[in-house]
Order: C-alpha cells, then structure tokens, then sequence
C-alpha cells in the first residue's frame, strides 16, 4: 500500500466505503460514505472521544515514527446504550502530516447475547445499521462501473473484506479489498457463495448447512477456517456471519467479513508448542529446578524442592539451611570430593546424598548441578541444578547388595551342589554341597576364579559314561537355555539331578549356574512309589465309583477311569491332572442339574474340610451320585481332598422298582373285585382287602386277630362260623383249595353268589404257611347260567315248532342234528338216537353238487347262501329252499342249515307263469293279426282303389286316351281282389273262431274220393290262373269220419297253397293213400319250396317263409290247417326242397278216429 | 303404346310358359302292380314328366340315366328288388339323397321305419308315406 495519498475522495469511497481519516490531531476530516450511513461522525471532532481505539497509546505515537508502517487499529464507538459494531482495519499515514486514514470494516457484534452466550436479536440500532449498509452497497451497485477493471485487480495472498448476501447465502455485494484480495470482480461472483470464492481448493470449513442453520437462527457467529490462497499456500482466515434483518424480523440478507489470521494463528500454535515441550521435558524428567547464588548465599528452588525438604514456607532457602538437612557423611563427602572438582574446564556434577524430610527421615536425592559463573579467581559464584528424589533406586540397590550377600550364603550352606560361573566359566561360587557329591580336593576359596572347563574335565571320570559328561556341558552352554532336572548318573550307581541356569542382566549373558543333587535315595523311592502308584491307580480305575484326589490347593492329582468318564458325558475331555479343579467345575457344572447349587456345595465342603457322605446330586441325564467327600490329612495339616463319586442310579432305580411293586401288588390286591384276606395257619389274619373289609379302621385292627374273633365282631352266626372252621381245617389238613358257594339276600329280593375259596400257600418243606381266603361274586354267572337254560329251551321250542326244517352238519353234509320238521319235510325218521343220517343220501347228483357250491362260498358267519333243489321222496317230488351257514367261525367245519317246503309255492309259480306266458303270447298274436290283417287286405284294397281311380279319371280323358283303358280287364282285377280280400276275411274268421274255440266239431263218415272229386270241380277245373290240378284218387273207395266242412278249408288252402307258390310251374299234385292204419292226402306242387331254416316254424300263425317275396299270404292258413288236422286226431307232415317243390301231406288214422273227439274242445 | 305392351307381354309369357314346359319336373313311380303306376300317372302327366319302374332294380338304373329325377315314388313290396334293396342300392351309390323320395306301400309306416333301420337304412332320405290306398290329390299337393 502505497503512503501517498493521491486518490480523490470519491476514489477512497469507492474503495474503502468504512474509511476514517482524522488529521495528526485525530481530528476527523472525513469518513466513509457508507461508515457515515451507520454512524454520524461531527467533522472536526476527536477520534478518541468517538471511539474507544486498541491499542490505546498508538494514536499518541508521533507522526514520524508511524510513519511508512501499517497498524492494526480496532475501534468501538464510545456509545452509552449499545455498541452495535466496531471497526477494524489498516492504519495507514499519509505523508507530508496528511494524517491517518483508516482503511476499517465494520463487524456488527451487535447481536444481544443471552445467558448462554448465544447471540439472539440484533438490538434495533444495529438492525437500522445492517440495513443501511445493505442500502449503501446497493447504491453502489449502480455505480459498479468505478470498480477497477479487470486488470487493476490484484489478488493478494489472504483474504479480507466484506460482503454481502441475499438472505440465502448468494453474494450480492462484495468491498473492494475483498475484490482485491480475492481477485475477482464482483460480476464474476455475483450469486455464488462467499465460501465457494473464499475458500480455495480443499478447505476445512464447517459446513454450509450448520451456516444456514444458524443465519435461520437469527444467530451472528463467527469460525476460523483454513483456506488455500491462489498460490496454494495455507492461510487462516476468521470468518463472521451475521444475519440481516428488516424491522418485520424477517431475514434479507447476510453480512460476511473476511479476517485474515494467519499470523496470529502461527504465533498462537508456536507457543503453545514450546510451553507445552517445556512443560512435558519437566513433568517428565520429574526433576526440581534451583539456582545458587554464592555471594548472596540465597537459593532460589521450585516449590516442590522446598516441599521435599520441608522449607515451602520460605520464599528463598540459604545454602546452610541445605547443608543442614543433608546428611553428615554426605556432606562430608560432598565438601571434600564435590566441590574440589568444580573447575572452569569441568563446571558440572552430580551427587548423590541423603536430605532430611520434612518428617526429619533421610531420603536419597540426586543433585545435579552446573556451575553458570565463576569469579575472577576460579571460584564458582553462581549454580543451577536440579534435584532429583531417587530414594527408591538407592533402597532397591542397598536391598540387592542385601539379598546378594544373604543368597551367597545360603547358596554356599544349602545341600544341593552349587556352582556359579561367570561369563568367562570362571568360578565364581562354589557350595558346600558341592564337596558332598564330587570329591574334590580343593578348598571352596582356592577355587574361586578357577577355570570350570577344567573342573568338569576333572571330574568326567565320575559319571558314565565318561565322555558324556563334559560334551553335555558344552552342549548345553552353547544353547545357553536353562535346563532342568537333567538326570545324570555316576560310575558308582548314584544318581544326580543337574539343573543349568543361565543367568542375564539388562539382557546380557552373566554366567550361569549349576545345580547338582544327589537323588539317588529319591530316585529308588520313586521307583517304589510308581509301582504302588500303578497298583492303585489300576485298582482305582476298576472302581465303579468315581475318585478323584486333588491337593489342598484344589489341584487334581489323580482320577480315575471312571471320574474322567462321567467327565467326558459332561463334555469335558482331556487330562485333568494338574488342572485347577474349580475352573473344571465350572466348565461342567451345567451337567448337573442344579448347577449353582453344586458349585456352592463343593465350595463349602472345602471350606469346611469336614468329611461329608451322603450328599446326592443329579446329572441333566437322570442320573444320581453319591458323593463323599474325604479331607485326607497328613500330619496335622489336610494335604488334599479325596473326591468319591458313586453312581447310584441303578440302586435307586431297582430300590423305587421294588417299592413300587410292592405298592402295586398291593393295589391290585385292595383293587380286585374279590374280597381276599390272607390267614396264618393259626387262622390269624396277615392281610384282608378293601373288598373283604370295608371300613379302614377295621381292617387296620384285624390284622393279628383270628377269624374267630372278626366273626364275633361282625356277630355272625354260629352255625356259618363252624362251617368255615371246618372248612379252614380241611385245607390244612389236604393242603388243597376248597370252595363252597354261599348264598346272600339282598334286600331287594334278589339273591347275591359268593364262591368262597380257601387255599392254602405250601411252602417248600410241604407245611402251610399261609391260607388265602378270597370270595368271588359269582352272581352274575349264576344269574347268567339261568338265563343260557332259559334261552336255551326257547331255542329248542322254536326248533320244535317251526315249519322250517333246521339242522347242523359238517362240511360231507353228515348231520349232527335235525328238529322235527327236517324229519317230516324229508320224510326221515325224528330219532335223535339213530345213528348219523347224512343229507348227501337224500340228495340226488345235481343238488349235492349245488349244495357243495353253497357251502364252498360261504365267506363267514354272517353269509348265508341259498338255493332251491328238488327230491324225490317216496314218489313225490318236491321242491326244497335249502340254506346254509357257518355255525361258528373257529369251527370250520359246521354249519346249519334251513329247508323249506317250497313245491306248493313252485307249482303255483309254474301255473301262474305258464298263465302268464299264454297271455303274452295272445297280445303277441293279436298285434301281428292287427299288423298282418291291415297289410293283407290294404294290397287288395290298393289295386281296387287304383282300378277305381282310373276308371274315374278315364271319363274325364280325352277320347283317344280313355279308350286306352281296358274296362274289362280292370274289373276282373278288381273282382279277384275282392276275391282275395274275401279268402282272407274268411281265413280270419276262422282263426278267430279257432281261437275262441268256437269251432265245432260235427264229423261225418265222408267218401274221401268223391268229397275231393267235388273240391276240385268247384275250384280247381281248373284254378284262377288257369292250371288244374292234378288229381290221383285210389281206385277203392275211401270212408273217413271227418268235418267236411273244417276238412275243406285244410285241404284247399294246401292247395291254393301249391298254386300259389308254384305260378307258371307245373300244376300241383293231389294224391289219396291208404294203409292199414292211416289215410294220406298228399299235396305236392313244383314251386319254390321251403328254405331249410324257415321249415320249424312253418306252421306259427302269421309266419311266412323268407322266400314267399311278392306273392301275397297272410301266414294264417297254414295254422288252421294243423288245426283242423289235430282236430281230426291226425297229424300234418311235409317234405321241401327249395326251389324245386313241396309236398304236405295229412295223415288220419283209421284206428283212433273215433277216440279224437273227445280232445276236440282241448286245442286252444 | 298400351296394345304394342300388351303384346309384348303376351310374348314374354309364352316364353315363360315353353320355358316351363321344357323345364318340366321329372318324377320316377317304382311299382310292381302296373294299375298304381297306371294310376299315379295319370294324375302327375300333366305337370311332371313321368317315368315308370316295374322293380327296384330298373328304378336303379332310372336313376342312373335320368339325373334330374326329383321325385321318386317307391312302393317296398316287390318283385326281383324290393324297396329296402333300392333304397340300400341308391344309399350305396350317391353319397346325397339325389331325389325326395316318398314312399307308397301297404305296410304300415312303422314296420318299415322299423326294418329300415334295423338294415341300416338312412331314413332321413325318405320325405313322405304314404299308405296304400292313398288319395292321390293330397299327395299331389304335397309334393
């Protein structure tokens, strides 16, 4: 900063809009335009009545010795009430007593704290005086071109100024030297946050939200930051905060200002860091400081150093008051060696000396001291030192040298074997015990510093073998690692026991030492001991019970197998010996299964040190151990505790078993339905149950009382008490059970059975010992027995008196039993006594087999399988519903069996189905007569209607059409069929009638030539299509009793038949025979003959062969020509080949011809 | 003007009338008894062309000739082949009825229903029954 001042004041306001320039009186000349908005400062008037300024006596430094120099100058206007700001800033003074002129910023600590120290409200003056610096700056926005340009911008290192923001934290507003320092104008970082400028790369800053947080507050504050300047050096810098607000209370903006710290900082941390080293040296080095002054004999200490020697109330000590205090032979020391050697060449020592305390105990101290002047002469006339207690050091070392010298002696009278080497292998020490195990032939003191390589090579020859000897020794000294208990032995049988132990100090190697013990006596003791050890331990481990012995420090010496294996169920495994046995405890304690409990028990057995044998505890298995606890004392002391675990499960198991046995025969016994006593053979009782005598108290007395005596109590009567003696007698005398069955009233009316038993109890030599009484109610039984007897002739009345027959047998039908009624439906003899009857014999091969079915699928007990069969019995037959099942399903083979008498049932069945079967098939034939009948005059029908149509149609013809039309031929058409229609109604009729039986018979005796002579003239000379038929008549004249009339109609349908069936073949034949006992009229045609399969059913009425095709029939003609025929006691046959001819013949017999007539009415 | 329309109307109804002569209907009696067919025909004449089958078997081969046979009368009762064996015949040969076809026989309806199918006779080609004797005036109008 340049000393001239040539800027214009408008310039200095511009750039220092806070700035103050008084003149070498402080007297104001002018100030800042913005510094004028805050605060009214009268021109002319001090600066020092204004303001109060730091430092104070700056302002009074003359002129010329400011001169060129910047000053640091913080103001706080002197105003009553309140002190909303002060002003901080540069001094600068001008040249040529220009005066000073302060380039300050403002910072507004005029926020009202509050009891915390937190800062609340801005009082209204400092608001007002916010608010008008937010005006300011945005006045001088407007002239922001009078900013420096670009390149008049410097950027300093550090950062100061102002600036100002929006109420969320954007720049609106910076000063200039923040500009400056910053190097950037106000257009570049118009939004951004002050931070972002001011911070630099990488910073450590609190963060902005903590900043808002705070501003939202209304909370002024300010934090120290590190930052980076532009050129990447470290700087501190303070920043203050403080909120803008509006009279509303509303925020509008934030004042920042930018303080730079760096020095100040550094300063700070430097001293801090050379008091604290200081201080840390001196706590740490824990010495007391002094100075001695000789020519004024004054010292001066620390006031712990007088403390030490009890003189804190003076302010200085002399060097007497010391000398004093320390020790006589110290002091003497101290004059005669100390002070002497003090020389300008060598002016420092230290001292060690005993002081008096303030209790008047000597102490060790360590004085150093340095002497800091001499006198022209040499001698020191100024010291400063230290004083260091080292008491405890000294003590230590005194007791060492102490120690030392007790452990030479007693390492020289003890009985081992010791011999101490130096790192050399001189001997330095040598025992008394030494000379008892090795004959050596030199005395202990002539020894001393005697090579001990040497020594051992001596004595090799005393151990075997021999060589071993010194090479163990080398051996072992090169590994300089302490061995123990090395068993060594000699050449006369004894045996030595070598410990080496290498001996360091700080770390470094001193010698070593060597310990020889002749335990040979031990050795063999031991020997005897492990082998009785074995022994026990073998017998022990054979043990059922756990044992464990431990010694009094609660150390396991010994456990056996069975110890250690309840050990491993609780999950311990491992060896146990050596091992404390409370840790061990604890580990396995949850395997019992009151954990605690145990642990506090064996804590206070062993606390107690009494035996103790009963304790019982549980594992979480179930198990349960009896323990004891044994104190093992040797001498007057225990030397340990013998552990005795025993697994008693099994004990109290079999124990509780044997108890609840015990209990539950008892339970059973008192629980029986019987009422059971046991007596003595003395009649006395052992026992009576709760179902002999009921009342508790009695049955409690009656044990030891005779049976006697209970019946006098119970006052039964003589009679009953004499039966039941003689009864006991007789038991004891056969030694067998007796039984009688006594017979109660109760008072309902029923009667109650009790079967009483005695029975004795032999024991082994055949004498009773016990009698056992018991009664049983056998009521129920009886009642039961009653009731099967009743039951029982129920069933046999009922077998009795069914109609059914009912018998049992075995599997080959031999019967077992039959009742009446069997006898009577099969007609066998009713004799229970006669021998066997087997139902097979009855039975013909048919039913036995069906009856062996019914036996064969019977399933079980419940199945029952019938069927019907028929016998023939005495000539009858008759029908039978036979039915079987199991009788019993153990007993396979038996079984019951029913028959019932069904041929009256049968032969009405049959009647009413044969009935039935007549009037089926009439329906039957009435359909097919309806079916046929309508088909059969339909066709005539048809012909004479279509006639009948075209003779009508013919009138309305044309002329040359109609005469077309043959008349005459239509008519006679016509009339055959009528003819036809007539034939068949006739054929109807007489089937009608023959089903009605309306026929009446009237033979005749009839010329058989002359009677078929007359058919064929009336019908077949000749026949409608013209043929005639041939007739062959015997030359004897023929007399038949027949119905000419029924005859008539037989004959002329076979023969209209052969016409028929044969058109436009040769004409049909008729031949009349005669034998001696029958007549034959024989019909043969040549025409298309009966199919073989048609040929059985031929004479079924409305049946027409499957080969009739188009020529017309009815199927009824056929039927009235059996008819008539049977009618005539004669029979009709045929004989047909298809295609080539029928003939059908009928066959009267001569002889019965008469006898006929009776049967006529018979047939349908 | 109205004569020469008239005229012209005239014309075109002969047209129509020869036109329908020519497209005459051809209708197939298949009957054994000559009086039916004798009888049938001449009430169809005047509006079918009438051809005649004494059996089944020529009925075939009417068929077989004359495609645009329409209607076929069948009487069931015959000689040589009867009408299930035409019926069975026909069925075999085309695989769509090719004529309505009306049956005319003595036996009742029900026992050929019955029989035909029991020969496996598709019945739906059958349109009408007619039981003989039957008046030929209703079934002139039916068909």
């Amino acid at each position: 900063m340049p000393n001239q001042f040539l800027l214009t004041k408008e310039q200095i306001n511009r750039l220092f809009p806070f700035y103050i320039h008084i003149d070498s009186d402080q007297k104001i000349i002018s100030y800042g335009e913005h510094l004028s908005k805050i605060i009214t400062l009268p021109i002319g008037s001090s600066l020092t009545d204004i303001f109060g300024v730091k430092p104070e006596g700056l302002l009074q430094t003359p002129f010329q010795e400011l001169n060129g120099r910047n000053y640091q100058l913080v103001m706080e206007p002197k105003i009553e009430d309140e002190s909303p700001f002060i002003l901080q800033g540069d001094m600068l003074c001008l040249e040529d007593n220009g005066g000073i002129i302060f380039l300050s910023t403002p910072t507004f600590n005029a926020y009202k704290t509050d009891s915390s120290g937190d800062a609340v409200l801005p009082t209204s003056s400092a608001r007002s005086a916010l608010h008008t610096v937010r005006e300011a700056t945005s006045d001088d926005e407007k002239n922001a071109n009078d900013r420096p340009k670009k390149d008049d911008r410097i950027g300093t290192n550090n950062i100061k100024g102002m600036a100002i923001t929006d109420a969320a934290g954007s720049i609106e507003w910076v000063s200039k030297d923040f500009e400056i320092s910053t190097g950037y104008h106000l257009k570049e970082i118009l939004g951004k946050r002050p931070r972002d400028v001011v911070y630099g790369q990488a910073s450590t800053h609190i963060p902005s939200s903590y900043v808002d947080d705070m501003v939202k507050k209304k909370k002024a504050f300010s934090f120290d930051n590190i930052g980076y300047n532009r050129r990447g050096n470290m700087y501190w810098f303070r920043t203050t905060v403080q909120p803008i607000v509006d009279e509303k209370g509303n925020i509008t903006g934030r004042y920042y200002t930018f303080e730079d710290i760096t020095e100040y900082k550094m300063n700070e941390d430097a001293y801090r860091h050379s008091i604290d080293m200081w201080k840390f040296a001196i706590n740490s080095s824990g010495d007391e400081v002094w100075a001695f002054d000789v020519e004024n004999n004054s010292m001066k200490t620390s006031l712990k150093f007088r403390e030490m020697i009890g003189m804190e109330d003076e302010d200085e000590i002399s060097f007497s008051d010391l000398a004093h205090k320390m020790h006589p032979d110290d002091y003497k020391r101290y004059s005669k060696e100390i002070i002497p050697a003090l020389t300008t060449n060598d002016p420092s020592f230290s001292f060690d000396c005993r002081l008096q305390n303030k209790e008047g105990k000597y102490r060790y101290y360590k004085i150093r001291g340095k002497v800091m002047e001499f006198d022209d002469d040499g001698t020191p006339i100024l010291y400063f030192g230290t004083l260091a207690d080292i008491n405890k050091e000294k003590e230590k070392d005194i007791e060492l040298q102490k120690a030392a010298s007790r452990m030479e002696a007693l390492l020289k009278t003890i009985n081992y074997g010791i011999i101490l080497e130096n790192e050399k292998r001189e001997l330095t020490l040598i025992s008394n015990g030494v000379y008892d195990i090795f004959p050596i032939p030199y005395p202990a003191e002539q020894l001393i510093g005697y090579n001990c390589s040497n020594l051992a090579n001596d004595l090799a020859y005393l151990f075997k073998p021999e060589t071993r000897f010194a090479a163990r020794i080398d051996e072992v000294l090169a590994e300089r690692k302490a061995v123990f208990d090395e068993i060594m032995y000699m050449a006369d049988g004894r045996i030595l026991e070598r410990d080496y132990i290498p001996i360091y100090v700080n770390n470094e190697y001193y010698g070593h030492l060597w310990k020889y013990k002749d335990i040979t006596d031990r050795k063999t003791l031991e020997q005897q001991l492990r082998t009785s050890e074995a022994r026990l331990t073998s017998l022990m481990n054979n043990f059922n019970q756990a044992i464990m012995f431990e010694d009094r420090d609660q150390t396991v010496l010994f456990a056996n197998e069975t110890f250690r294996s309840i050990l491993t169920n609780a999950g311990l495994s491992g060896d146990i010996v050596g091992k404390k046995s409370m840790p061990l405890l604890d580990e396995v304690k949850y395997f019992f299964e009151k954990p605690d409990a145990e642990v506090e028990r064996v804590k206070e057995l062993v606390l107690h040190k009494t035996a103790a044998n009963n304790d019982l505890l549980k594992d979480k298995t179930g198990r349960t151990y009896k323990r004891q606890f044994i104190p093992v004392i040797a001498g007057n002391e225990e030397s340990g505790f013998l552990w005795v675990y025993d697994d008693i499960t099994e004990t109290i198991e079999a124990s509780r078993k044997l108890v609840e046995q015990k209990e539950y025969y008892h339970r059973i016994l008192h629980e029986l339905p019987s009422d059971i006593v046991i007596l003595t053979p003395e009649h006395r009782f052992i026992f009576a149950n709760k179902a002999a005598v009921k009342n508790d108290d009695v049955r409690e007395w009656i044990i030891g009382k005779t049976m006697y005596e209970y019946y006098q109590f119970r006052k039964i009567d003589k009679a009953f008490i004499d039966k039941r003696t003689a009864m006991f007698a007789e038991v004891l005398s056969t030694k067998k059970s007796t039984s009688t069955v006594d017979v109660y009233n109760n008072p309902d009316g029923t009667q109650k059975y009790i079967l009483r038993v005695l029975s004795p109890f032999v024991a082994q030599n055949n004498t009773v010992t016990e009698v056992i009484g018991y009664g049983i109610d056998i009521t129920e039984q009886v009642r039961n027995e009653k009731m099967a007897e009743l039951q029982e002739k129920r069933v046999r009345d009922l077998l009795n008196f069914t109609s059914d027959g009912i018998f049992t047998c075995d599997g080959d039908l031999k019967l077992a039993f039959f009742n009446p009624s069997f006898a009577r439906i099969l007609d066998v003899q009713d004799d229970p006594s006669a021998p066997s009857l087997n139902l097979k014999e009855l039975l013909g091969e048919n039913e036995k087999q069906i009856i062996h079915g019914l036996l064969g699928s019977l399933t079980g007990t419940e199945d029952i399988r019938a069927a019907n069969v028929s016998i023939t019995r005495s000539g009858a037959k008759k029908y039978l519903e036979i039915s079987f099942m199991k009788a019993l399903e153990t007993e396979a083979n038996l079984y019951i069996g029913k028959i019932t008498d069904i041929t009256e049932r049968v032969n009405k069945e049959k009647n009413l189905n044969q009935m039935i079967e007549k009037e089926r098939e009439l329906n039957n034939s009435k359909s097919q007569f309806i079916r046929i009948t309508s088909h059969e005059l339909r066709t005539p029908l048809a012909i004479i209607q279509a006639n009948v149509e075209i003779l009508q149609l013919a009138k309305t013809l044309p002329p040359e059409k109609a005469a077309q039309i043959k008349d005459d031929e239509m008519l006679s058409r016509m009339a055959k069929e009528v003819t036809h229609m007539t034939e068949t109604l006739n054929q109807l009729l007489m089937i009608s009638r023959i089903e009605n039986g309306k026929i009446e018979y009237a033979p005749q005796t009839v010329n058989m030539n002359f009677y078929l002579n007359e058919i064929n003239k009336e019908l077949y000379s000749p026949h409608s299509d013209g043929r005639r038929l041939e007739i062959s008549l015997p030359e004897e004249t023929i007399k038949l009793k027949i119905d000419p009339k029924l005859m008539r109609h037989a004959i002329v349908n076979l023969v209209n038949n052969a016409f028929k069936y044969s058109t436009g073949k040769q004409a049909p034949t008729l031949t009349l025979s005669e034998t001696d006992t029958e007549t034959r009229i024989d019909i043969e045609d040549h025409g298309i003959g009966i199919p073989e399969e048609d040929k059985e059913k031929l004479f079924t009425t409305f049946f027409r062969a499957s080969n009739t095709g188009v020529i017309h029939g009815s199927g009824i003609g056929l039927t009235i020509v059996e008819y008539v025929v049977n009618m005539h006691g004669g029979k009709i046959a045929f004989t047909s080949e298809q295609g080539k001819g029928s003939v059908f013949s009928i066959i009267l017999s001569k002889q019965e011809e008469a006898t006929n007539e009776e049967n006529s009415g018979d047939r349908r | 003007m109205k004569t020469c329309l008239n005229k012209t109307n005239e014309k075109a109804k002969k047209t129509r009338s020869s036109a329908m002569q020519e497209m005459k209907r051809k209708v197939l009696i298949i009957d054994d008894d000559a009086i039916s067919r004798m009888m049938m025909k001449l009430y169809l004449d005047t509006s079918f062309d009438v051809l005649e089958a004494e059996n089944g078997s020529v009925g075939i081969d009417t068929v077989t000739s004359h495609a645009d046979v329409s209607v076929i009368f069948l009487d069931l009762n015959m000689p040589k082949m009867d009408g299930y064996d035409f019926l069975e015949a026909l069925q075999k040969k085309y695989a769509e009825q090719p004529a309505n076809i009306y049956i005319t026989s003595c036996s009742p309806r029900a026992e050929f229903y019955g029989n035909a199918t029991s020969r496996g006779l598709n019945t739906n080609w059958v349109t009408g029954y007619y039981e003989k004797p039957f008046m030929m005036e209703r079934v002139l109008q039916e068909i």
